[in-house]
C-alpha cells in the first residue's frame, strides 16, 4: 500500500472511531439477565438447532416458553444458538458447564449431542425437544434426560374437523364442489405422519364422502418442491392444503394463496401468512419447555422417560381461526371434549 | 518481486479488524447496549480460557482449510466460489470411508478417509477447471452451480441410499471408532481439540512450500499473474489451470472432513443446506491477503469471534439471536474494508487486477 493510501485508511479509521465514542460513551445497556426479586428460580441453558432463534418455529417457541420461565419461575440462564452441527455438543457443553440445572437440546437433529452430553454429565438434567431414546431395545440414553414428545395427531384431528364441516356445508369463499382436500407432507417420519393421521381422521368424522390426497415431498426447506405438490393437488380440485412439511410447507401454503383456497398452517401459528389461512395444527413447544422448568424447580424432574404433550396439557391445538370459519368453531370444541374425555381415540399411523 | 517481510501487509487487515469492531460497537450502542461488556464477554468467549481456546481453535481448522482452499485458487488467477460443493463432496466421500471401509485397520481408516475426501473435493474443483480450458466457461459461474448440485446430491444420498436402515431421521449411520479422528487436547469434557487443528496447519506449511518454492508453485503464480505470458513462456495454462482447481477442492474437501470426522458421529442430511465454511473461506483468504500464512492468522481470528459469539450469549451481554447476527456483521465489515483497501490501491492506479494478480507487489505465500 502506498504511503497515501494508507494514510487515507488510517484516517477514515480515525474518524469513525471519534464517531463511535462521541455518541456511544458512558450509555449503559445491558441486562442483568435476571429479575433481582423473590428466590432464586432454577438456570436453563437453551440450545438451538441450525434454524436459530428466527425460525418462526420450533426454536422460537422454545425461546418463549424460556422467557416465561423467565418472568413467572424466576428462571435465569442463556440460550445459545448453533450454526452448524458440530457446535451442538460444544454450545451444550458450554451450558452444562454454567452449571446449568436444566440444558434443553431443541429438535430432533441434536439426539447425537445431547445423549452424547448426557453421559458426559451425569448430574445434569437434560431435555430434547421431539426425538425418543425409547425404541425396540428400550430407553436408549442416561437417566437424566427426558424426551418432550407430542401428540400432533390430536392438532392434527382437529385442524381435520374444521376443514370437513368447511367442507361438507361448501359454502366458504374458494371452496369448490369437488370435496377433496389434500395434505404436504415432508419426510415420512412419526410426527409428520401423526398429524396426517389425525388430519385424515377428523376429515372422515366431518365429510365422510371427502377424499384427502396425501404426498410427501421429502424435505422441510426447500419451499419451491412444496408449492410444486400443492400445485398438483389444487389442479385435482384439492381446495383446502394442510402444510406438514416446515418451511418447504411454506410454499404449499404460498400456491394456495395465489390459487385463492385455503391454506392450514404447521408447528406454529401460521395466521401470520394471510387471511388464506384457515387455521393452523400447532405444538407448544413453549408449554413443555416451561413445564419441564418448572418441574427442575420444584425437584419434579424425572429424566430416563418420554414426556408426551396433547391436548389436555395444552401441549398442542389449533392456531388463530379465520374469522370466515368461526361458525365451525362448535365442531372444533366438540371434538376437543371428545379427545380430553377419551370418547374420541385419534389414530397415530396413517 | 519484493521477498522480504512487509510491515503494511499486515497493517491493512489490523486496521480493517480495527474499524469493524468499532461497527460492531456502534451498533451495540446503537440498539441500548453495554459494548464494553459485550466485547469483554467475546474476548473471554474466544481466549479467556483454555476451553475457549480450545473452541476457536474448532472453529478456525476448517475455515483455515476453505481459506487455503480459495487462496490457492486465487493465486492461478482464479475465484473459487465453489466452497461449499467441495466441502459438501469431502464430507461425502470421507463419511462413506468411514462407515463402510471397516476393513481399514487402525488409524489408517481415518487417514484414508480425509485422502479420501481431499479427492472427492479435488474433483468438484477440478471439474470447473476443466470446463474452464476446454469450453472457457466462466469458473465462478460453474463453482457456483456445483454448490447446488453437490447440496442436492448430499440431500439425495441422506434421503436413500446412505440413511440408517431402520431408522426414521435422514441421517447414516454411525462412522467406525477408527474413522474418528485422534483427540490431541481435552480442556474440558466437551471440547475436544481433534487432529483435524493438525491437518489443517500441515496443509497450510504445505500451501506456502508448494507456491514459494517448487516448480507447479512458480507456475501457479505466473499463470495467476499473465497467463499469455506463462503460455508464451512454455508452460499449460489449461494444466495449471485444473490442477490449481484440484488442489482447491482438494483443500476444501478436507475442511469438510475433518469437522464431519473429528466432531459429529454421523451424517446428517440437515446440514447440507446451511453450510457456510465455504464461503466463511472467501473472508479468510481476502483477510490473509491470498497467503498461507494470513489464512492460518484469518483463520483464528474468525473462528475467535465465532468463539467469542457464544461467550456473548452465555453472559447475556447482547439479547439471544443478536450475538451470532453481530459477530456475522463484524465478519462483513473485516471483509468489506480488506476489500476497500483493494479498490483503493486499484483506483490509484498501482495495481492491476482486484483479486490475484498483483503486479505492483505480489506476497510470497
Amino acid at each position: 500500500m502506498s504511503r497515501s493510501t494508507s494514510m487515507r485508511f488510517g484516517a477514515a479509521v480515525l474518524v469513525l472511531s471519534l464517531a463511535v465514542f462521541a455518541s456511544g460513551c458512558g450509555k449503559k445497556g445491558g441486562d442483568d439477565s435476571g429479575n433481582g426479586s423473590g428466590e432464586k428460580g432454577p438456570k436453563v441453558g437453551l440450545v438451538t438447532d441450525v434454524g436459530g432463534l428466527n425460525d418462526r418455529s420450533f426454536n422460537a417457541s422454545a425461546a418463549k416458553g424460556f422467557e416465561r420461565a423467565k418472568s413467572k419461575l424466576n428462571a435465569n440462564g442463556s440460550i445459545i444458538e448453533s450454526k452448524s452441527s458440530s457446535d451442538y455438543s460444544r454450545n451444550l457443553g458450554t451450558e452444562v458447564k454454567n452449571k446449568s440445572d436444566l440444558v434443553v437440546g431443541i429438535g430432533f437433529l441434536m439426539a447425537d449431542a445431547v445423549k452424547d452430553a448426557a453421559e458426559k454429565a451425569p448430574d445434569t438434567n437434560f431435555a430434547i425437544v421431539d426425538s425418543s431414546y425409547t425404541g425396540d431395545d428400550g430407553w436408549g440414553a442416561t437417566n437424566n434426560i427426558v424426551s418432550l414428545m407430542f401428540r400432533e395427531q390430536e392438532a392434527g384431528y382437529l385442524a381435520g374437523v374444521l376443514a370437513g364441516a368447511a367442507e361438507e356445508e361448501g359454502t366458504l369463499d374458494g371452496l369448490n364442489s369437488a370435496k377433496v382436500v389434500s395434505v404436504v407432507g415432508g419426510q415420512k417420519i412419526p410426527p409428520v405422519d401423526r398429524y396426517i393421521a389425525g388430519f385424515q381422521a377428523g376429515i372422515a368424522k366431518e365429510c365422510g364422502d371427502c377424499k384427502v390426497i396425501v404426498a410427501y415431498s421429502q424435505d422441510f426447506t426447500d419451499q419451491a418442491k412444496c408449492q410444486d405438490i400443492a400445485n398438483t393437488q389444487i389442479a385435482k380440485g384439492s381446495d383446502i392444503v394442510f402444510q406438514v412439511a416446515g418451511g418447504c410447507g411454506l410454499g404449499a401454503l404460498d400456491a394456495a394463496k395465489s390459487k385463492g383456497i385455503w391454506g392450514i398452517g404447521v408447528d406454529a401459528d401460521q395466521a401470520y401468512l394471510g387471511s388464506h389461512i384457515l387455521t393452523s395444527a400447532v405444538k407448544r413447544i413453549d408449554n413443555a419447555v416451561f413445564d419441564t422448568v418448572e418441574q427442575v424447580k420444584n425437584d419434579e424432574f424425572e429424566g430416563g422417560r418420554d414426556v408426551t404433550y396433547g391436548l389436555k396439557e395444552d401441549g398442542v391445538g389449533l392456531g388463530k381461526i379465520s374469522s370466515a370459519a368461526s361458525k365451525y368453531q362448535s365442531v372444533v370444541d366438540d371434538a376437543t371434549e371428545g379427545i380430553n374425555d377419551g370418547s374420541i381415540t385419534v389414530p397415530d399411523t396413517v | 518481486m519484493r521477498r522480504h517481510f512487509d510491515p503494511e501487509a499486515l497493517l491493512v487487515p489490523l486496521l480493517a479488524v480495527l474499524a469493524a469492531m468499532l461497527v460492531g460497537a456502534l451498533l451495540i450502542y446503537g440498539i441500548g447496549y453495554d459494548a464494553i461488556y459485550a466485547y469483554t464477554s467475546l474476548i473471554e468467549g474466544a481466549v479467556g480460557s483454555p476451553s475457549a481456546i480450545g473452541s476457536t481453535l474448532l472453529r478456525a481448522t476448517p475455515i483455515i482449510l476453505t481459506g487455503l482452499s480459495v487462496t490457492i485458487a486465487l493465486r492461478a488467477g482464479l475465484f473459487n466460489i465453489g466452497g461449499t460443493g467441495q466441502v459438501i463432496l469431502g464430507m461425502l466421500l470421507g463419511g462413506i470411508v468411514a462407515i463402510h471401509a471397516n476393513f481399514l485397520p487402525g488409524p489408517s481408516h481415518w487417514i484414508f478417509a480425509l485422502v479420501a475426501a481431499a479427492i472427492g473435493g479435488g474433483i468438484w474443483g477440478a471439474i470447473a477447471g476443466f470446463l474452464k480450458v476446454a469450453r472457457g466457461a466462466n469458473e465462478v459461474v460453474v463453482t457456483i452451480m456445483l454448490n447446488y448440485i453437490a447440496i442436492r446430491l448430499g440431500e439425495f444420498l441422506l434421503g436413500g441410499p446412505l440413511k440408517e436402515a431402520g431408522s426414521d431421521n435422514p441421517a447414516s449411520a454411525e462412522f467406525a471408532a477408527n474413522a474418528k479422528l485422534p483427540i490431541l487436547w481435552r480442556p474440558d469434557n466437551f471440547t475436544e481439540v481433534h487432529a483435524g487443528v493438525l491437518v489443517a496447519l500441515l496443509v497450510a506449511g504445505a500451501t506456502w512450500f508448494l507456491i514459494a518454492r517448487t516448480s507447479l508453485g512458480y507456475q501457479i503464480r505466473a499463470v495467476g499473474l499473465q497467463p499469455d505470458a506463462a503460455e508464451y513462456g512454455g508452460m499449460s495454462v489449461a494444466k495449471v489451470t485444473v490442477i490449481a482447481m484440484f488442489l482447491a477442492g482438494a483443500f476444501a474437501g478436507l475442511g469438510g472432513a475433518v469437522s464431519q470426522l473429528g466432531e459429529l458421529e454421523r451424517l446428517q442430511k440437515s446440514e447440507f443446506g446451511v453450510i457456510n465454511i465455504g464461503f466463511t473461506g472467501i473472508a479468510v483468504a481476502l483477510l490473509g491477503r491470498s497467503t498461507a500464512i494470513g489464512c492460518v492468522f484469518a483463520g483464528l481470528l474468525l473462528g475467535g469471534l465465532d468463539s467469542g459469539a457464544v461467550g456473548i450469549q452465555n453472559d447475556n451481554a447482547l439479547p439471544s439471536g443478536v450475538a451470532t447476527k453481530l459477530i456475522g456483521v463484524i465478519q462483513g465489515v473485516i471483509v468489506l474494508f480488506v476489500g476497500a483497501d483493494i479498490i483503493f490501491r486499484r483506483l490509484s492506479g498501482r495495481v492491476m487486477g482486484v483479486f490475484g494478480p498483483r503486479a505492483a507487489k505480489e506476497p510470497v505465500a
